[in-house]
């Protein structure tokens, strides 16, 4: 059986998803699959295809990160555990593990620990859980919590990301990655029509933020201020 | 060095990148290396062209993976590399997958969240329209002219790669330049927001071929080469093309650029572990015998930094993370 057809299977897809790739590396303990929906897409090269990318929950040992294009269907979206939203770094199936964790009565750290999520995973899918979804409510995970850990990073929901991208707001940048990224989306923002786009360009930024985070205390600080409504910084 | 040395060191297993003539490339083993054809380097000693040695830049590890995309899977190669690491692209020169490259990077999953740097293969200027650029894959030790080929270096937690460019152009004071779409022959263009022609600018301003078009990306000024002018069609064939809505200026003579690059390289610039220059600073600032600091590596035809670039020296560096 080919990596793809055990990694469709692993992942419980139902058609039109199938595993058009799978990377595996065994170091860090990852499994990245990238799903399709039908063979084609209209005959679009594979680079202009928004694609998504969302923690799912691991399989074995492996951290499994689901990577695919969100289709138009309302309906499908919701329904398949391998998807997540548009705005957000996780699929449903992840966050009903952790609901299913915390009704079992672990902590919200120990899930985390157990599921291997990091913080800002952790954050985003306790306050999705928080609105209701999956069966969760907000007690639930507020009995399960312990102190948290410090946030520094914006959650994506959070109107400075829309502030950094829809204005020229200058902030001093010294990696070369963000600056490029950021000069990229500002250019595209303003001719997305669809909020998901302008959501997935939001996410982009932020991943940076957090892939990064260790490199950019510089960039970060200013994007707390430009939180708290301040100036970002000095013209780079 | 020598094919012998290089020799050497692809036998210990070290991922390697390698440039050089076609035919010393042809005489390598097989091991974890990718190479393109040059035979310009910036060497220690200085710029050179040497057709009897090769350049090799050893990235001091044997946790490389070498992969080969074609334009149907080049998109996919960040998505390839690895979660913690960098990636060296290596592209043949005049082929359709480096316009691609040129054209969607920016657009490519992952594009800017993983490190990717490398450069442009090209052939001795005296073979232009002779011979073809090409790029090895060292795996497999075959030839290519239509595909690209990359190393995925993974890197242990703790360490990050950083890619760094040096720059020394500056927007200079003539009109802003904008383009209706993304291309790397234009025409028409926008002149301060009038409609006009890149090649009528170019003859009114009398701007030299060594003076790129620069755009600002939030700090980073990106060059655009000029390649030559066809007046009949009233076209500028450039070596990078130029992006729809992103506003260019030619850039302001540059004086004295070894001191100037010298003087523009950081400091502390940490463990550099690849670094490439263009064969237009070559040319155009008299790079032939003269050193440019730590920064060593293949005399290139179109840089990567993410995106292509042209007239910028490349480097990356591997840093702690505290």
């Amino acid at each position: 059986m080919r990596d793809t057809e055990i990694c469709r299977k692993l992942l419980q897809l139902e058609e039109p998803w199938s595993v058009d790739r799978v990377k595996v590396d065994v170091e860090t303990r990852e499994l990245h699959a990238y799903l399709v929906a039908g063979k084609s897409w209209f005959g679009r090269p594979t680079f202009v295809r928004p694609k998504m990318r969302w923690r799912h929950a691991n399989i074995g040992a492996f951290k499994t990160f689901v990577h695919a294009t969100l289709p138009d269907d309302q309906a499908q979206r919701q329904n398949s555990p391998f998807l997540g939203e548009v705005d957000r770094d996780f699929t449903h199936g992840l966050a009903q593990r952790v609901v299913e964790c915390l009704k079992a009565g672990l902590g919200y750290r120990q899930v985390c620990n157990l599921l291997e999520i990091d913080v800002y995973l952790a954050w985003q899918i306790r306050h999705a859980i928080s609105e209701g979804q999956w069966g969760g409510d907000e007690n639930l995970v507020e009995r399960s919590m312990e102190p948290s850990s410090s946030r520094q990073i914006p959650p994506t929901g959070d109107p400075v990301w829309l502030r950094l991208l829809e204005s020229e707001e200058s902030i001093d940048i010294r990696l070369l990655g963000l600056r490029l990224l950021l000069a990229r989306c500002r250019q595209e923002f303003p001719t997305l029509s669809s909020n998901d786009a302008r959501i997935m360009r939001v996410n982009t930024v932020r991943r940076f933020f957090i892939k990064h985070e260790k490199q950019l205390a510089h960039e970060i600080s200013q994007l707390l201020e430009l939180r708290h409504g301040g100036p970002a910084g000095a013209e780079s | 060095m020598s094919v012998e040395s290089a020799a050497v060191l692809i036998e210990r297993g070290l991922g390697l990148t390698i440039a050089g003539d076609e035919s010393l490339l042809k005489q390598l083993p097989r091991g974890q290396w990718i190479g393109g054809t040059t035979p310009y380097f910036m060497t220690s000693e200085g710029g050179q062209c040497r057709r009897d040695v090769v350049f090799v830049q050893c990235l001091d590890t044997m946790d490389v993976a070498v992969a080969r995309y074609d334009v149907e899977i080049l998109a996919n190669v960040l998505e390839d590399a690895p979660e913690n690491g960098y990636s060296i692209i290596i592209l043949p020169a005049g082929s359709p997958v480096l316009e691609v490259y040129a054209h969607h990077a920016p657009d490519f999953p992952d594009m800017f969240i993983k490190p990717i740097v490398g450069w442009v293969s090209g052939v001795h200027l005296d073979d232009l329209g002779n011979r073809s650029a090409a790029v090895l894959d060292g795996s497999s030790g075959e030839l290519h002219t239509d595909q690209a080929v990359v190393l995925h270096v993974r890197l242990p937690e703790g360490r990050s790669a950083m890619v760094h460019t040096v720059n020394l152009f500056e927007a200079g004071f003539g009109p802003e330049l904008t383009f209706g779409a993304t291309g790397d022959a234009p025409g028409e263009c926008r002149v301060d927001g009038v409609v006009g022609n890149l090649a009528e600018v170019i003859a009114a301003q009398e701007i030299g071929p060594e003076l790129p078009l620069v755009a600002d990306y939030c700090g980073a000024v990106v060059n655009v080469s000029i390649q030559s002018i066809d007046e009949s069609a009233g076209r500028v064939n450039l070596y990078a093309p130029v992006f729809e809505g992103v506003p260019y200026r030619f850039a302001r003579p540059v004086a004295d650029y070894p001191a100037k690059f010298i003087a523009a390289m950081p400091r502390h610039s940490g463990n550099l572990v690849f670094g490439c220059n263009c064969i237009l600073n070559y040319l155009h600032s008299g790079l032939k015998g003269r050193k440019t600091a730590q920064l060593t590596g293949p005399i290139t035809f179109g840089e990567v930094a993410y995106q292509l670039m042209n007239q910028t020296a490349v480097f990356l560096t591997v840093e702690g993370d505290d």
